[in-house]
Order: structure tokens, then C-alpha cells, then sequence
């Protein structure tokens, strides 16, 4: 199991233009992209522990070496219609805050380099929450890439990962 | 050179020298004080006085200073170190302790909160026989003149430097003689460097000699009696003062701070340069301070827990980095050898002794570095000599405290935990168990109460027991008093179960609250701490002959017995300590009641029986298993059954934080990694049997439980 996980390499030389790394993957139809530097590891979804009481989007907990940590199913969190899984699907286990916590994807599809030119503003929609965290849509290829601000999502009270209320007394 | 790094390394030595003091000021014999735990106290508050001028904690290093004068007196024989006297000094010890803390804490010194404490040491060393307690000896002063001083000159070849010499045997060797009262090095006008060394020794003149000739394996030593003794200078007074005042020349030698003889010595020793002073009490263990104490006494099997230079400080979370690594180690083994299994391929001979093997190594591995968590239980038991001499003191009791298996060794995490309901225990003993000494005169035995603190391996675990020779439990009294405050108690009650109404929350049966103990909060604190650390408490008692609480303990808290149990599908862990038996219940052992609630039938009783599966969001209430298995568990005195699928074994397990990635799930105490690599959590049995038995007993009961747990 652990030789299935995929360690990228970070950094692919210097480019003249300002650009930043993505890890672009797939959540149903949509490609998203996530700041790199937040991922840690990709593995194959393998069973998950489930958590009593957890929401439902927190499908359970992983082992990642010796380390528990969450997996978080964001095709239910947005209201995806299908969220299955197959062969083919993998955790992207993401580094935030100082912790570990694994997303479910359909697929991974590549590492891109966007200059700020190809990442355009979002579009402004109040419908949906989750917008919230969209910081922008890139284009590459005549591929739509929907740039999330993973931390931000993450790290959210919605999302019920990170212990708000423990903070309290 | 910026000091602050070094902080909290110097609030963690201090703290270990003033416990290290402590330890030696209180198994000090008044009546013939024992030079070597004088020596240590000496050296500890050296090192204390070292450090404190270094970190400009001026303040401190004085009131270390007078320790220093006072000990040095009575190591003179000077002064008699009466129980005054070393009360005195444990005071002197407390308040550089809570002055420590605050500056820690808080960054601010309190030179007033030290002032008393630091005028009374003074007048002590000025003299004043008020403050002595005792009739003081004249008489004794002169012991040390048996001794007879010697001027051992060591030559060395030219062009060798004093560093070549083996000064730390030498030290060790000549301290073991007598006491090395100067040092000092010439660099040989002649070429020829040569060391010298002031000894004070009862032995004779050959013996020394002999020594250093076996030693330095050469004769070119010379040794001279000195029988001019330095006269110990007198201050002029009115009153003629009884004790000599202080001076560091006659002293201990390497503590003035002008003995630039030996300042330039250990120079010249190569070992501590700019640093001598750092070396002599930051890092004690390796610097120069014990090895090249001019006075050397050598190390003493009962200091090595503090002074081992083999020892190093490491961060806990290395430990436990690594104690990780270990135990991923060990899963991945177990993987290995399951897929040897499965492919048939060990049916290879030489492929199977191989798995075998690397389960044996990663297992030892794997306790090998949990190892290094533990500590001996006498960083435990060093605290509680004070504690009940303290006490005795308070309660005009007179007490012998008696430790046994202090170099048990315990999780760090456990030992630190444990510290509260220990001293707890041994409060109550004091207080409650032993009787004041003309009660126990009239019950016929010695004056002097017993109480033993006793530590020794059982089983997987540790038992600890905190025994006295009291009065013990008074069985009619304690029914009285819980059938008085309406609990469920008759006189049919096995005393075991009578004991454990003393462990109940509010519980006491003593009239009057005391400042010591009494207020009820206590008992139930222990149980429930001890419970916490996954283990439990048993109570032997008999009337007039004293009280036993044994305390049994797992070995460290990253590990734990558990029953591996299935409930819809899942794997969980049960925690062992909870677990009194598991049955699988007959059709009729399974009654309802009002229709809603469960119990089993347990021989004579009846127990809630909690289905877990809606407990834990399993499964729903519809779909139990009929044929499932009971597992009566207890916590907090309440029993309950906890409905499971099936038993998967008994197991140790590793325990890992949910929390470390994620947020605490009720219910739920914690996770491990099985065999297969999978997470199996691990079931908080007290939140389950709270919730379970929650009046509300909705799908919100764990949340709400866990909410008034707080």
C-alpha cells in the first residue's frame, strides 16, 4: 500500500514569468487546482476508518505512516450528485495548518504551471457557499481549472475538520 | 553571548539540583551528618549559585552563598546540623524554588519574597545559636584534626601539560582519601610543570603515596605533611561567635571564586576554556564541576540518576517520533508476513526463519525504544520524604517513611500523572491512617507510624502501594456515612465493595475538614486520574492494623490492552482495564425494560445493556444482532454491558491521537493501527456508559454527554 503513494516532485526549474504550481485533479466533471505546496502525497483511496457521529463529507480516518488522519470527501461537501469510488480514485493528502488531512479526488490529471495571466478573476456568483473559496479560474489549454484556496476550505467551521469549539473554554 | 536560549535549560537543572538538595538535606542524620550527602548538597548548591550569577539572578546566588557558608560549617563540624538547621536550609531550597517559578512564569524577580529566608541563613552563619534549635557541641570542632594535610606534588616530563594527567581518577582517587582541599598548577619555571595538591587525609603517608604511584604510574611524586594548619580566621566581636565566619580559601576550594589556581588548571585541562563556568553548572553531566571538584568526592551510586554524564537530555518529541517509526515498523512487518503467508512462499524454509526474524528484532525494536520513555519512579518518590516529613510535622506525627522499587521504571508521561494522586495517598495515610503517637501507644504499637511506598513489576504492568501501619478503614463508619448521604449501601457488603464507597465523589468521613484532607475531594480524584492513565486502585484494609492502596498501572500510556471487537463491520478497541467479563447472553438473559431500555441478567443483578451501533452512528437501532456478545465493562463505579458483534482477540495496541489531524470524537478515546494497517478506534468506555445511560437517550446522547463530562 505504501509503495502506491506517489511523492511529486516540487519545483521544475525557474521560469522568466512569475508562475506557481497547481496540482490540477478532478472531482466528478470539474478540474480543480490546488496550490502544490500544500500537497503532500497522493495515494489510492483505500478503506477508511469511519467516525462515529463525523459529518458526512468526513468519510473516516487513514493511516499515513503511523499517523491518523481525516479524509475528506469534497464531491459530498459540494453537493455532487455521484461520489463513487473506483479503481481509479486516490487521496491527495494535503498539508494545512500544520496538519495532515487526505481529500478524495477522481483523478489526479497533472502538475501545471499558471502565470497570473492565465488565472482570471472568479465569477461572481452569491448563489453558493462554496464559492467562497474559489480564488480564481485558470486557463490552460482550453481547460478550465477551478482554483481553490484549499487552507482556507480546510481550515473552515463547514467543513467541522479542524476543532473551532476546542478553542474555546 | 545571548544567554536566554540556555533558559529553560537553567530552570530545569536548577530545579533538579534543589531537588537533588532536598533529597540529601532530608536523609541527612542530624547526629553524624554523612560528608558525602554534604558534599552533594554543597555541590548542588553550587551549581545552583553557578548558574544564577551566570543568568543574573544575583539575588539567588546569594542566598545559595550563605547555604554554602552553612554547609560548609557543618562539614566542619562547626555546626550541628540540627533538625532546625535543615529545615531552615528546605526552606531556603523552597523559596529559590517558587522564586525560580516566578521568574519563569512571569519574568519578575522578588528579591523581598527571599529576604527572609536569606537573613535568617545569614544570622545562622554569623552564629546566632538561637536559631539552632539544640544545645550546641562545643566540644566537636576539633574532629577533623586527626587528619593530617599533605602537599602531594605530582612532577610531570617536560613539554607534557597537565591535561595528559588522568585527572578525573586522580580526583576521584584522592577525594576517596580524604578531602583535596586547594590544587594548584605551576608551569615550571624549569621546564618541568608540575601539579599541586592539598590533601587532608586520615591515612598515612604510604598510602597515599602508593595510591598515586598505581595510578599515575609513575614515582616522581612528592609528598609532604603540612601540619601548619591554616588558621580559620576568627572575626572580632563582642560576643565570641561560635562559628568561625566563612571564608572561601577554607573552604571547598574550587567554590571561591577567586581560585584562579584552579580556574587556570582546568584551562590548562583543555576541557573547559571559555566555558568552564558553563561547563561547571549548565551541563554538569560532562563539565568540570564533579569531575575535577578539587574535593572529588567520586560519584555515588545514589547521585548517578543526576550527575550520569551518560545520560542526554532529548526532546520528548524524538521519543516519540521515533517510538513512532517503530510501531509503523512493526504493522509493516506484520503486513510482510501475512503476504508471505498468502503467496504460499512460506513454505520456503529460509524465507520463514527470515520473517520470523524480523519480527523478533522489530518487536525488541520497538520496546527498546519505548524504553527510553521511561523513568524511575524515584523521580516520584524523591519528592515524598519531604512531603510526609512536612506533614508529620503539621499533624505531630511521627513518621517513618520507607520506599522500596524506586528504580521501577514508569512512561514518563504516567510518572507525571501519577504525581497527584500519589501525594494524595500519602497525604490521606498521614492524616487519616496513622494515629498520633500516644494513640498508638495505647493500641499497643510503636510510637512511630510506618508508611511504605512500594513499586514493583506485575504482570505487564506496575503496581505501586502505598501502605500504613494506621489505623485503617473503619467499615461501620463508612456505611453510616454513604447510607447517610443516600447511597446504596447495606451491611451485607463485601469490604471491597465498602472500600470502594470511599472512592465515591464527595465522599469523607471525617468530622471536621482539616487543612490536610477531609474535604471529600480526593478519593475519587485519585481513582478517576489512575483510571485515566488506564489503570485501577484496590484497597486492603483491616480495622487497627493499617490500609494498603495498590495501584496497578500499565507499563506506558502509548500502549494498551485491548479487546479487538466487531460492531457492524467495523473493528474496535475496547480497553482491557474496563473489561470484567464478556458472555454471550442466552435469549432470556436479555429482558427490556418499559419496552425501551435493555438490561442483562448477571447472576444476581441486572446490567443497561448499550448497543453501540446507534450509540456510535454504526448502524440503526432496528438492525441489532441477535447473537451478539455482552461485554460487561465498569467506569466511575457504574456497569453496563456493551452489545458488540463479535470478538476479534486481545491485543496490544499503539495509541495514536485523533487529534493530532483531526478533532476529539465522542465516544471515541483515541485510534491504533492494526495488523492489516487499517485505523481501529478505540472506544472511550466512561463517555459510552455516560451517554448510554443519559437520561436523554437520543442519537445527540454522546455529544451531550461529552458536553456535561466538561
Amino acid at each position: 500500500m505504501h509503495n502506491t503513494a506517489l511523492n511529486l516532485s516540487r519545483g521544475r526549474g525557474t521560469v522568466a514569468v512569475p508562475t506557481q504550481e497547481y496540482l490540477a485533479f478532478r472531482l466528478g466533471d470539474e478540474d480543480y487546482a490546488i496550490d502544490i505546496l500544500k500537497v503532500q502525497e497522493i495515494r489510492v483511496f483505500e478503506a477508511v476508518t469511519k467516525l462515529p457521529g463525523a459529518p458526512q463529507h468526513i468519510k473516516g480516518v487513514i493511516n499515513l505512516r503511523g499517523l491518523i488522519a481525516p479524509v475528506v470527501d469534497l464531491r459530498i461537501k459540494f453537493g455532487f450528485k455521484e461520489a463513487g469510488y473506483g479503481p481509479f480514485t486516490v487521496v491527495i493528502v494535503l498539508h494545512v495548518h500544520e496538519r495532515l488531512v487526505a481529500i478524495v479526488a477522481d483523478a489526479v490529471i497533472d502538475v501545471v504551471a499558471l502565470t497570473e495571466d492565465e488565472v482570471k478573476p472568479p465569477p461572481e456568483f452569491a448563489t453558493s457557499v462554496n464559492v467562497e473559496y474559489v480564488t480564481g479560474l485558470g486557463a490552460k489549454d482550453d481547460q478550465m481549472l477551478i482554483m481553490l484556496d484549499i487552507e482556507k476550505l480546510i481550515s473552515s467551521q463547514e467543513l467541522g475538520i479542524f476543532d473551532v469549539e476546542a478553542q474555546l473554554p | 553571548m545571548d544567554l536566554t536560549r540556555f533558559l529553560p535549560m537553567f530552570f530545569q537543572e536548577t530545579e533538579e539540583h534543589l531537588a537533588a538538595m532536598e533529597r540529601h538535606l532530608l536523609r541527612l542524620d542530624p547526629g553524624a551528618p554523612d560528608p558525602e550527602a554534604l558534599h552533594s548538597i554543597f555541590r548542588a548548591a553550587h551549581s545552583v549559585k553557578g548558574n544564577s550569577t551566570i543568568f543574573g539572578a544575583k539575588h539567588l546566588a546569594e542566598v545559595m552563598h550563605q547555604i554554602e557558608s552553612i554547609l560548609d560549617h557543618v562539614r566542619k563540624e562547626e555546626l550541628h546540623a540540627t533538625n532546625n538547621v535543615i529545615s531552615m536550609l528546605l526552606d531556603a531550597c523552597d523559596a529559590v524554588r517558587e522564586e525560580l517559578r516566578r521568574l519563569r512564569d512571569s519574568g519578575e524577580t522578588s528579591q523581598a519574597a527571599l529576604q527572609p529566608v536569606y537573613e535568617r541563613l545569614t544570622r545562622l552563619t554569623r552564629g546566632d545559636a538561637a536559631l539552632l534549635g539544640a544545645p550546641h557541641d562545643a566540644g566537636a570542632a576539633t574532629a577533623s584534626a586527626r587528619s593530617e594535610r599533605f602537599r602531594v606534588e605530582i612532577q610531570l616530563p617536560a613539554g607534557h601539560g597537565i591535561a595528559t594527567l588522568p585527572l578525573a581518577e586522580l580526583y576521584a582517587e584522592l577525594g576517596a582519601l580524604g578531602r583535596v582541599e586547594d590544587v594548584q598548577a605551576s608551569d615550571g619555571a624549569n621546564g618541568a610543570p608540575a601539579l599541586f595538591i592539598f590533601l587532608l587525609t586520615p591515612e598515612r603517608h604510604e598510602v597515599v603515596r602508593a595510591k598515586l604511584v598505581a595510578l599515575l604510574g609513575t614515582d616522581s611524586v612528592r609528598i609532604e605533611h603540612q601540619n601548619a594548619l591554616p588558621h580559620l580566621a576568627v572575626p572580632a566581636g563582642d560576643a565570641p561567635p561560635i562559628l568561625p565566619a566563612h571564608t572561601d580559601a577554607t573552604g571547598y576550594g574550587l567554590f571561591g571564586e577567586e581560585q584562579s589556581a584552579l580556574r587556570s588548571f582546568a584551562r590548562s585541562a583543555g576541557s573547559a576554556t571559555q566555558t568552564g563556568i558553563f561547563s561547571g553548572g549548565m551541563t554538569g553531566r560532562r563539565g568540570t564541576d564533579h569531575d575535577l571538584s578539587p574535593s572529588g568526592f567520586g560519584r555515588r551510586a545514589t547521585d548517578r540518576m543526576y550527575f550520569d554524564r551518560s545520560s542526554i537530555r532529548v526532546d520528548v518529541d524524538k521519543v516519540d517520533r521515533l517510538l513512532n517509526l517503530a510501531g509503523e515498523l512493526v504493522i509493516a512487518q506484520s503486513m510482510l508476513a501475512e503476504a508471505a503467508q498468502r503467496s504460499g512462499a512460506s513454505q520456503d524454509v529460509g524465507l520463514r526463519d527470515s520473517v520470523a526474524h524480523v519480527a523478533r528484532q522489530t518487536r525488541e525494536l520497538q520496546e527498546a525504544v519505548m524504553g527510553i520513555r521511561l523513568l524511575p519512579l524515584d523521580y516520584l518518590f524523591s519528592r515524598m520524604p519531604r512531603l510526609v516529613r512536612d506533614l508529620a510535622q503539621k499533624l505531630a506525627k511521627d513518621v517513618e517513611l520507607v520506599t522500596q522499587g524506586g528504580e521501577t521504571e514508569l512512561d514518563k508521561e504516567v510518572i507525571e500523572k501519577l504525581a497527584d494522586p500519589l501525594m494524595h495517598l500519602v497525604r490521606n495515610s498521614l492524616d487519616h491512617g496513622i494515629e498520633p503517637p500516644p494513640v498508638r501507644e495505647a493500641a499497643g504499637k510503636s510510637r512511630r507510624g510506618t508508611l511504605q511506598l512500594r513499586a514493583s513489576h506485575q504482570g505487564g504492568g506496575i503496581l505501586v502501594e502505598v501502605q500504613d501501619d494506621g489505623v485503617g478503614f473503619d467499615r461501620d463508619r463508612i456505611l453510616r456515612k454513604a447510607q447517610e448521604r443516600g447511597m446504596p449501601a447495606h451491611a451485607g457488603m463485601s469490604d471491597e465493595e465498602v472500600w470502594q464507597l470511599a472512592f465515591t465523589p464527595g465522599f469523607t468521613t471525617m468530622e471536621a475538614v482539616s487543612e490536610v484532607s477531609g474535604r471529600g475531594v480526593g478519593m475519587d480524584v485519585v481513582k478517576r486520574n489512575i483510571r485515566a492513565l488506564s489503570g485501577h486502585v484496590d484497597v486492603r484494609s483491616t480495622r487497627g492494623e493499617g490500609t494498603t492502596i495498590a495501584i496497578h498501572l500499565p507499563l506506558t500510556l502509548a500502549i494498551l490492552d485491548g479487546m479487538n471487537v466487531e460492531i457492524g463491520g467495523e473493528s474496535f478497541i475496547v480497553p482491557l482495564s474496563f473489561i470484567s467479563e464478556a458472555l454471550v447472553p442466552q435469549p432470556g438473559q436479555i429482558k427490556s425494560i418499559t419496552g425501551g431500555p435493555q438490561v442483562v441478567q448477571l447472576r444476581e443483578s441486572y446490567v443497561p445493556l448499550l448497543d453501540l451501533g446507534p450509540l456510535l452512528h454504526i448502524r440503526g437501532e432496528d438492525a441489532r444482532a441477535e447473537a451478539g456478545i455482552a461485554i460487561v465493562v465498569e467506569a466511575d463505579g457504574r456497569h453496563a454491558a456493551l452489545a458488540v458483534d463479535r470478538l476479534l482477540g486481545q491485543q496490544q495496541v499503539v495509541i495514536k491521537s485523533l487529534e493530532v489531524n483531526f478533532r476529539p470524537v465522542p465516544g471515541i478515546a483515541g485510534a491504533t493501527v492494526l495488523g492489516n494497517g487499517r485505523v481501529a478506534l478505540i472506544l472511550d468506555v466512561n463517555a459510552l456508559i455516560r451517554a448510554g445511560l443519559a437520561p436523554a437517550k437520543n442519537a445527540d446522547a454522546l455529544e451531550t454527554a461529552a458536553v456535561s463530562d466538561e
